[in-house]
């Protein structure tokens, strides 16, 4: 992939548009999910976009930190995505969504991101897990940090070691997503969101051996209330805030392919792809 | 691997599938209301017709019931909600709300015989495989439906509930389906649910989409012989091998007309293909 190269998620609502229009778009992120039934329209649609365009195999729910380890059926599954559709990049999350419930065996899915400790367990769970899928694939993968909305009293570790060590220890990359930066800042209550984002920014930067394989850029919706939390919901333009992050993210991995997310109250196509030209525009 | 981590993240996951406490992290909140969402949106996808019927607000309720009674163990959120049906007839049972609409665990049933049609292999006949009918022993053959082919029973008017929910129904068609929802079927009705090979055409020469799930109501004389070829696919493996051709055919009754179940089979594209148990697909 061309340094800098911009892409967008290419959603459901969009799929007949950018078929019929081919977008010069550098690649397209899916989510793996939405690919994994063994048939139907949805290979199908696959198959037709990967015939136009690289693609990212961007996954939601392996769970990379789950301390009952790693679904074997969905490895497998992803596993035949990634041989048939031949993907530029394959991420996920540093979260963790399957656990029993107490007393019980049977694991559940959480469908969500939920969050990981900052601590030697956990990190040893995540690397472990990490190392397991990319043994599967046998190619490395980026893990993308989270937009979390708890946060534990008792890390030792900084988000960025974390991530760091994560990388020294597994090989993976990063998928770098600037807007749960910003989503977290504000969260956290920060008296400048942009400032705390590129502060953690360059604090990952420090860390030795840190891959930053693909930049995420998104929009989130503002404050709904007064005390509640801002959601991570990818349902607006990216915010200006955000762009601030990203270029900051951009001196430090100005190789880093970018991608928009837009996921909620989508624009058409031509909206969507406006966001990333300008990327692609930014210095 | 540290029981610390374990038990926090069992403990996390369980307290946000459970009821909200009034004091809690504005987090908690926001991961169950969350998942709440996706629970509904993931059943009004997979449900199309149930959600029709009853509603998005009734369908969000339901899914948010589901979710906390059985959750999903997988990953990929279109394997989950095969429980609908079974919560429907709990709800049909035990509330007066519901007790109205028994057709609706029918409906169920479709609708997600329809989902998991849908996302089935894509297969399309080997029509190269039938010459084995005329060359093999019976004894030695298995028919094999194409992935996502599915028979169901049933008690209520289903196919004509699910056609008045089609696009193209004519406005009155729930109107005039009404009474028939009054009581159940004096015989159950048998639907078959299937895609259409690439290519296939309708009998006014439009192309029908391989990719969605066709449903038709099977004749009585076949739903015997579908119903059969349905579940030994289901229960097909290596302990427990498909019956033969002859084995299917001996439990029919004998004015059953497997060529004309063929013919129908190839026009509609139910069949795969002919296995012989003793060689390749083609032939031995």
């Amino acid at each position: 992939m061309k340094p800098g190269a911009v892409g967008i998620g290419l959603r459901a609502a969009h799929h007949d548009a950018f078929l019929a229009e081919s977008p010069l778009v550098d690649f397209v992120e899916v989510h793996a999910e939405n690919f994994m039934a063994a048939g139907g329209a949805a290979r199908a649609l696959l198959t037709a976009v990967r015939a136009q365009v690289p693609i990212s195999l961007h996954g939601v729910s392996l769970g990379l930190g789950s301390a009952v380890g790693i679904d074997a059926d969905h490895l497998r599954k992803l596993a035949d995505l990634v041989e048939t559709f031949d993907p530029l990049l394959v991420s996920d999350h540093a979260c963790f969504c399957r656990a029993p419930l107490p007393g019980q065996t049977q694991v559940v899915h959480s469908a969500d991101l939920l969050p990981l400790a900052f601590n030697e367990d956990s990190l040893a769970i995540l690397t472990r897990n990490v190392d397991q899928v990319q043994h599967h694939l046998q190619r490395p993968i980026l893990v993308e940090n989270l937009s979390a909305y708890l946060r534990f009293d008792d890390d030792t570790l900084t988000e960025t070691a974390f991530l760091g060590r994560l990388c020294r220890h597994s090989g993976c990359g990063l998928l770098l997503d600037v807007n749960n930066l910003v989503v977290n800042a504000l969260n956290a209550e920060a008296d400048d969101p942009v400032r705390v984002a590129c502060e953690w920014l360059d604090a990952l930067a420090l860390e030795p051996g840190v891959h930053v394989g693909e930049i995420h850029l998104a929009g989130h919706r503002a404050r709904q209330a007064h005390g509640a939390l801002v959601i991570d919901d990818h349902s607006q333009a990216v915010n200006p805030t955000v762009w601030q992050v990203h270029d900051h993210a951009r001196r430090h991995w100005p190789q880093a392919p970018r991608l928009i997310e837009w996921d909620v109250d989508l624009p058409d196509l031509d909206g969507l792809l406006a966001q990333a030209w300008l990327a692609r525009d930014r210095p | 691997m540290s029981e610390r981590e374990r038990a926090r993240q069992q403990d996390l996951m369980a307290t946000i599938r459970g009821p909200a406490q009034p004091d809690e992290a504005p987090g908690l909140k926001a991961y169950r209301g969350h998942i709440r969402v996706v629970a509904g949106q993931v059943l009004r996808h997979t449900y199309p017709t149930v959600t029709a019927m009853v509603g998005e607000e009734a369908m969000a309720a339901l899914g948010w019931r589901l979710w906390q009674d059985q959750g999903p163990t997988v990953g990929d959120l279109n394997e989950w909600g095969h429980g609908l049906s079974a919560l429907l007839a709990e709800k049909v049972a035990t509330s007066n709300d519901w007790h109205a609409w028994p057709c609706l665990i029918d409906v169920a049933h479709l609708d997600w015989a329809c989902h998991q049609c849908e996302r089935a292999l894509d297969a399309p006949p080997e029509l190269d495989t039938l010459a084995l009918l005329g060359e093999a022993d019976p004894d030695q053959l298995n028919i094999v439906l194409r992935p996502g082919v599915q028979c169901l029973q049933a008690h209520w008017p289903l196919w004509a509930l699910w056609k008045a929910h089609q696009k193209d129904a004519s406005p009155d068609a729930l109107h005039a389906l009404a009474h028939r929802l009054q009581q159940p079927l004096p015989h159950p009705e048998w639907l078959v649910v299937w895609r259409a090979p690439e290519g296939h055409l309708t009998a006014a020469g439009a192309v029908i989409s391989p990719w969605v799930a066709q449903v038709a109501p099977l004749p009585a004389s076949m739903a015997a012989w579908m119903s059969a070829l349905c579940s030994s696919a289901q229960g097909a493996g290596t302990e427990h091998p498909r019956p033969t051709l002859a084995q299917l055919l001996d439990t029919q009754p004998a004015d059953f007309d497997f060529s004309a179940w063929l013919t129908l089979a190839l026009q509609q594209g139910w069949l795969w293909r002919i296995r012989n148990r003793g060689g390749g697909s083609r032939s031995a």
